[in-house]
């Protein structure tokens, strides 16, 4: 519980908590009664409360361009955001597909090999295979980009027309 | 009347799951409204707690920009106001640390006595006009002399009208600091304002 030097300083701070807060039932009526008894604090709690009012009437306001430019700040970056999220699928394609054709060219050549020497398929035809085989994750890479890509290319401009409108 | 207000307490609580859910998924038109619903509150508490309306605007660009990268973090189960006002509070802290100040005390020094306010858009009566008009130009002058940990909180508390838990939730202080920032604040507002208004 706080010590107070003096009445009149409780009596200022009980004020101050009753603007801010409720203050209990026996503080609201202790304080009453000392305003009802000292006019200087009187004075004062009428001077807190005019103060707050006069706190509350300080007006400022945002301007319509500083509004307009934070609006097309954000929407530019959550497309920035949203483009590479979307472009998230392609990145993980194209590095699964890397990482299929460097780790599987040796293997898939030996056994290209072995396969096109034991069934007498001519050279020709065996490597066309394996580079069919070795490239397809690539290609499967590529053609997912390109299917995403008009859907990329048309959100922007779309959005930015609309932020600015 | 607490049918009421449990019903704005629950519209509330749905009102936050729903930002929060727009924000994860990074919702423009959803910070779209936002911008818009919270512009003035925003730009008030930086222009108060900076001092300067420029730094303020830069300040209330970055604040916007850090909601959209990190609105995963927001639950939804507190209020978004204070949040976004702790978010801008950081802002300002990081400001002033890359300006290798240490504190809101030392931005105050810096932008010191600036008047950065703007008159309201709208006045009762003539009388009550120049009355709240003289009011507000010694309560202004009497803020811009407060140090801005005080001032931070007589903002919050009587423009904002947020409470002293969500304040100390802004400031990341204790509940009785907050009220001890208040109290402080008022005291020290006080002799400037009669000055003032003398």
């Amino acid at each position: 519980m706080r010590r107070f030097t003096n009445d009149h300083e409780r009596a200022f701070e009980l004020s101050c908590m009753a603007v801010a807060e409720s203050i209990s039932e026996s503080d609201l009526r202790w304080l009453e009664e000392h305003l009802d008894l000292c006019s200087d604090c009187r004075a004062r709690n009428q001077q807190t409360e005019q103060m707050i009012a006069a706190l509350k009437t300080v007006s400022i306001s945002a301007n319509i361009d500083l509004v307009q430019s934070t609006r097309r700040r954000v929407r530019a970056l959550c497309m920035r955001q949203t483009r590479s999220r979307r472009l998230r699928p392609v990145w993980i394609s194209s590095a699964f597909a890397s990482a299929w054709m460097a780790c599987t060219a040796p293997y898939l050549w030996q056994s290209f090999d072995v396969t096109g020497h034991w069934l007498h398929i001519p050279d020709l035809l065996w490597q066309m295979g394996f580079l069919v085989s070795w490239f397809t994750p690539a290609l499967t890479g590529a053609a997912v980009a390109l299917w995403l890509r008009p859907q990329l290319t048309q959100a922007a401009p779309l959005r930015v027309a609309r932020a600015t409108a | 009347m607490y049918v009421t207000a449990a019903r704005a307490v629950e519209w509330t609580l749905r009102e936050n799951v729903e930002i929060a859910r727009g924000l994860r998924q990074r919702d423009p038109e959803l910070l779209d409204r936002l911008i818009e619903r919270y512009q003035h509150r925003l730009l008030r508490y930086l222009v108060f707690l900076t001092g300067n309306r420029e730094l303020a605007e830069d300040i209330f660009q970055e604040t916007w920009i850090r909601v959209m990268e990190r609105g995963k973090q927001y639950n939804g189960k507190s209020k978004f106001d204070t949040w976004l006002f702790a978010i801008a509070r950081h802002l300002v802290i990081d400001w002033s640390r890359k300006k290798t100040t240490t504190s809101l005390e030392a931005l105050q020094e810096q932008y010191g006595n600036e008047q950065s306010f703007d008159p309201p858009a709208n006045g009762p009566s003539p009388f009550d006009a120049v009355n709240t008009r003289e009011n507000r130009e010694s309560v202004q002058t009497a803020l811009a002399q407060l140090d801005s940990l005080h001032r931070e909180v007589l903002v919050l508390r009587f423009h904002e009208e947020l409470s002293l838990e969500e304040i100390a939730t802004i400031t990341g202080a204790p509940l009785s600091t907050v009220k001890s920032r208040l109290y402080r604040g008022l005291a020290a507002l006080k002799p400037s304002f009669s000055e003032a208004e003398l």
